[in-house]
């Protein structure tokens, strides 16, 4: 349109949008006077002009912030933003200010909104991921019991409830003091002092432990010291509400991963094994032990949490009397403390804190730290005791403890850790963008620890929006990602070490190794292209899986896993241009399935089955040997065809399969010759597909498959020399592919299948003489490979690909030159031929290299060599007519 | 993670004035960012009763980021970018979303009781950014003017002052464009000479 043109029809609107619906005609039609179309066009935007009412009347933001948070619910967002509540109302509290942001969820000073009382509370909003329904219903439960707890060293619980989003809240007494551990640094308690007031906080411990209220998160942060030094033990028994999920595995998997924040959780805890009241009294040991040194009882190399998690299991924490003499450098993140500072705080001299502590002191805290919970005190009261007998001079329980045991190795169910890897690789596989600080486990763990989770999957798609700020591609991702696998792969192979005993827990770790390899290696993820890294991966998960089997030589289902891991690793030798070692996967996985579903009908077990033999197919087709691939493909169709009982999910699924077997044996028999034949199969397979894809529309899976299916019959017409039909189906499958790289423009695999469908149009208009066309189509086809290429530059499909575009477009050149008169044109074209030629020419010396030059290709490079040699020919004769 | 750094946005957004189109790729992910958490101050405070303006939080993106004192033109191109920002922002997670809904295999699949936004949206989203560029070839100006409305969510009086144009002129040419973008998402392309 040209700009005057616009400018009037700009004009014209205004105009008439000004008049009234009858002067506006009447202007209309004199101003426009005779141009119809003028008028037409003005008159259809006032038209639109008068109805578009709300139209991106509301800032885009408004309407779109939900497509900003994806996945993220309410919960998360106030979460994420607690400062929204300030000033707010939750229930008949006021929020007034925030206090603090806790494990659990922030802390905040509310009052009641009924001015009346104007009583400040401490109002603590839970955001631990509850399900509110659920929580509402056990804290009636405890309820209770909690609001019972009368004890002056125990904070009173004093309400609870949800917020209107479905967020749920304590109300406690709201206390004004200093954790324990700063109060007692900050009036340089005496250790005498200190222990008075330990004695306080275990009255408190023994109070609840006698109503079977276990804490479970004690430690200095949840016991706070009045300005009239009385103790306050804090969030009582909440662990325990929140962590119930009426099953204790849960419970015991939760628990351990609340556990994962510095040093206060039991050995038990850790190992995910049931919690007692003695893991009260362990924390109650590491208070104890910190409130008298100053240190933590176990010296940490590193803050790894697996490394934090052998050291509480099985490292011996020194003895007090010993620690307290020792400068410790620089902790990561912490200060230097010397031992003069930490025996100043007690109100004493290092040697004078060392001679204190020795003996009884020493005896009394190991006791409580001791890593099999029978062997610590029996109760809160015992522990009292005991330093009471210690304070009037009497004898102690506590003994030396000359006894050896055995610590049992710190891994028994460590899920956590595993499933925070898992977590970690799941992030990868999926292709999320990462960023190199985000990179690092330890502090996915600790915002793993803030939530409660049912099973490792609900925790990785947790952690996919917890670990990374945007959801947008950030440059440098793969680096970063490279982090993460080396990271990730530390740590697993740290806990495969330990794993000898626990079956469950190797199997995890199999499965961690296996989405390892895929993030490593694997073309239908995003991958790092590390092959020889995916390889060495699927190779441990297989080692594992294989001594798993060992274990239980008849388990179908660790069958089932060997045989998926076998496929893995096949599939992955396959790229790595190793047929043989991909087909002795292959055929184990084989083996595998016939030993465990040889006579079965299951629909999914004849799926699995099949699919072994389908992949073997492909491998022998790819070494050439054309009957041994027709066999297996026609033995996975039989096999797919045997399935009886399947449901409709089922039945799609084996059919979406069987196309693929058919595919295979439609593409032999074409091999060999038999092109009808081949097109009728394919036929048959398009038929299936399209309307398989009538009942599931969406699913692109189907429509790739049907993109193939028209590839593959407009090859077949080709070769048949049917070229108007081979060409409708190859523009029928560029179609396809064109729609599903339109949707998802960052999938390889489809614009790969975009380029060589258009690599295919271009071969079929040059055979039909419309070289130009060809040309066109061949530089299309270009671009596209040509950029798959610049991001996997070793992908044998796209390198063929593309030496196979090169040689249409010399092609093309070539069919120019024949019919150019124009000598110096001629010459132009024969240049460009030779070119062309001269680059398919290296792509395929490039394949072949590598190792991964198919049977059917393998005359290509010297096919290319000739059609060089023949533009040197030319060229030479048209240098010397001139 | 931090915002970035001041001076690196400030650089940024004087080398986008001073024309390189280079420096707004590279913006993109650092205002994204920012963008980002402010959706979820917005949806956060939504629940919470109080709608947020979008120019209020553009305010915030801008003090949070850009603590130079950028002049007069300065802001306003800054204003010129965020809504440029967002619109490709949203454009290309409605995008995403709308190949998720088909099942695409490379993204993950989320939690589906979360997916809150009507199907509808992500499509006229789509459809909008098509129809924009359309007009933006036609007249830019209009253009810019949907641009900064609609995607910076910036006031008549705003929108004037950033293009520098009156008020009066920022309504006729909302006016219109409106008009010409629904015709263009309602019957296609075909009014195009």
């Amino acid at each position: 349109m040209k700009p005057e043109q616009w400018q009037e029809i700009e004009w014209l609107y205004h105009a008439a949008m000004e008049r009234t619906e009858d002067q506006r005609i009447a202007f209309l039609e004199s101003v426009c006077s005779g141009d119809g179309n003028l008028r037409r066009e003005v008159q259809s935007l006032v038209t639109y002009g008068q109805s578009s009412g709300q139209f991106i009347d509301r800032p885009a933001l408004e309407v779109a912030a939900e497509l900003l948070t994806v996945g993220e619910t309410a919960e998360d967002v106030s979460r994420i933003d607690p400062d929204r509540w300030i000033g707010q109302r939750i229930s008949q509290y006021r929020v007034v200010r925030k206090l603090a942001s806790g494990g659990m969820g922030d802390v905040f000073c509310a009052v009641r909104a009924d001015d009346e009382y104007q009583k400040q509370v401490a109002l603590k909003l839970v955001s631990a991921g509850q399900h509110s329904s659920f929580f509402i219903s056990r804290f009636r439960n405890e309820r209770q019991i909690l609001a019972t707890l009368d004890h002056p060293n125990i904070t009173r619980l004093l309400d609870g409830g949800t917020t209107n989003d479905g967020t749920p809240y304590f109300v406690m007494e709201l206390i004004d003091g200093l954790s324990i551990d700063e109060y007692c640094n900050r009036n340089r308690l005496s250790i005498r002092e200190r222990l008075r007031l330990f004695l306080q906080v275990c009255s408190a411990v023994q109070y609840a432990h006698q109503r079977l209220i276990i804490h479970r998160d004690i430690k200095p942060g949840n016991i706070l010291v009045t300005a009239d030094g009385v103790p306050k033990l804090m969030d009582f028994g909440i662990a325990k509400i929140l962590n119930q999920d009426g099953d204790d595995g849960q419970t015991a998997t939760i628990t351990a991963l609340r556990a994962f924040t510095p040093g206060y959780a039991s050995p038990e805890q850790i190992k995910g094994e049931p919690i007692t009241t003695a893991s009260d009294i362990y924390s109650l040991g590491v208070v104890l032990y910190e409130l008298l040194t100053g240190r933590c009882p176990y010296r940490l190399v590193s803050r790894s949490p697996h490394e934090m998690a052998r050291a509480v299991c099985e490292s011996e924490p020194e003895k007090p009397s010993t620690v307290v003499t020792r400068d410790e450098p620089a902790e990561a993140g912490g200060t230097k403390s010397t031992a003069a500072e930490l025996s100043a705080a007690r109100d004493a001299s290092p040697e004078k804190l060392k001679k204190r502590l020795r003996g009884d002191l020493d005896n009394i805290v190991l006791m409580a730290l001791r890593k099999e919970p029978q062997r610590r005190y029996a109760s809160a009261e015992q522990f009292k005791e005991d330093i009471r007998r210690h304070l009037e001079s009497l004898p102690v329980i506590a003994r030396n403890d000359t006894v050896g045991y055995r610590t049992s190795k710190f891994i028994r169910r460590n899920k956590a850790g595993v499933a925070a890897a898992l977590a970690v690789v799941l992030i990868l596989v999926t292709g999320m963008a990462v960023t190199a600080r985000e990179a690092r486990i330890a502090q996915a763990e600790r915002a793993r620890a803030e939530r409660r989770f049912n099973d490792v999957r609900k925790l990785a798609n947790s952690l996919m929006f917890d670990v990374h700020d945007s959801i947008k591609d950030l440059p440098g991702a793969t680096p970063a990602r490279r982090i993460l696998v080396t990271e990730a792969l530390k740590y697993i192979d740290g806990l495969a070490q330990e794993s000898s005993g626990d079956v469950s827990l190797q199997r995890e770790l199999a499965t961690a190794y296996e989405k390892l390899g895929d993030v490593q290696g694997n073309p239908r993820y995003s991958n790092l292209g590390d092959t020889a890294g995916a390889l060495q991966s699927y190779r441990k998960a297989l080692a594992i899986r294989e001594s798993v089997l060992q274990k239980d030589p008849s388990d179908p289902l660790r069958k089932w896993e060997l045989f998926g891991t076998d496929n893995l690793l096949g599939w992955a030798l396959q790229e790595q241009g190793d047929p043989n070692g991909a087909l002795a996967s292959l055929r184990q996985a084989a083996s595998l399935a016939e030993s465990v579903a040889a006579q079965s009908h299951d629909p999914s077990e004849c799926d699995r089955r099949a699919g072994a033999y389908w992949g073997i197919g492909t491998v022998l087709e790819a070494i050439g040997d054309l009957p041994g691939a027709l066999e297996n493909y026609r033995r996975a169709s039989a096999i797919r065809g045997s399935a009886q009982g399947a449901t409709p999910q089922q039945s799609a699924t084996l059919r979406t399969h069987l196309v693929a077997d058919d595919t295979g044996v439609a593409r032999i028999l074409a091999r060999q010759g038999e092109f009808d034949a081949a097109l009728a199969i394919q036929h048959e397979a398009t038929s299936l597909l399209v309307e398989l894809s009538k009942n599931d529309p969406n699913n692109s899976t189907l429509q790739g498959f049907l993109g193939d299916s028209y590839y593959f019959t407009g090859s077949y017409l080709e070769k048949k020399r049917d070229l108007d039909e081979a060409l409708d189906s190859d523009r029928k499958a560029q179609s396809i592919f064109q729609n599903l790289s339109d949707r998802d423009p960052s999938n390889a695999w489809i614009r790969r299948w975009l380029g060589i469908s258009k690599n295919n149009i271009g071969r079929v208009l040059l055979a039909e003489g419309h070289s130009a066309s060809a040309l066109q189509t061949y530089r299309q086809a270009l671009a596209i490979l040509l950029s798959l290429r610049a991001s996997a530059p070793t992908n044998t499909v796209t390198i063929s690909g593309l030496a196979n575009v090169y040689a249409g477009m010399g092609h093309a050149y070539t069919a120019f030159a024949a019919s150019e008169r124009n000598s110096s044109v001629r010459t132009e074209d024969w240049r460009n031929a030779r070119v062309n030629y001269h680059k398919s020419l290296d792509l395929w010396n490039v394949i072949r290299s590598q190792g991964s030059l198919d049977a059917d290709d393998k005359t290509k490079p010297d096919e290319l060599e000739a059609e060089v040699a023949k533009c040197d020919n030319a060229l030479a004769r048209l240098h010397n007519s001139n | 993670m931090g915002p970035a750094p001041p001076s690196e946005i400030t650089r940024l957004l004087q080398s986008w004035q001073d024309g390189d189109q280079n420096a707004l790729e590279q913006l993109t992910p650092l205002v994204y960012t920012e963008l980002h958490r402010l959706a979820r101050h917005y949806m956060a405070r939504e629940k919470g009763g109080n709608i947020l303006q979008t120019t209020a939080l553009i305010n915030e993106v801008y003090l949070r980021l850009v603590n130079a004192k950028l002049d007069l033109q300065g802001r306003a191109h800054f204003y010129a970018v965020c809504a440029r920002l967002m619109r490709r922002i949203l454009t290309d997670l409605a995008r995403s979303r709308g190949s998720q809904k088909r099942g695409g295999e490379s993204k993950p699949i989320t939690l589906d009781e979360a997916l809150a936004v009507s199907p509808e949206l992500s499509v006229d989203l789509i459809a909008l950014d098509r129809a924009l560029t359309r007009l933006e070839e036609a007249d830019t100006r209009k253009g810019k003017v949907v641009e900064l409305r609609f995607f910076g969510g910036l006031t008549v009086e705003e929108t004037a002052t950033v293009l520098k144009i009156s008020p009066d002129t920022v309504l006729r040419d909302w006016s219109m464009a409106r008009a010409w973008l629904l015709r263009e998402m309602a019957e296609g392309s075909h009014h195009e000479a």
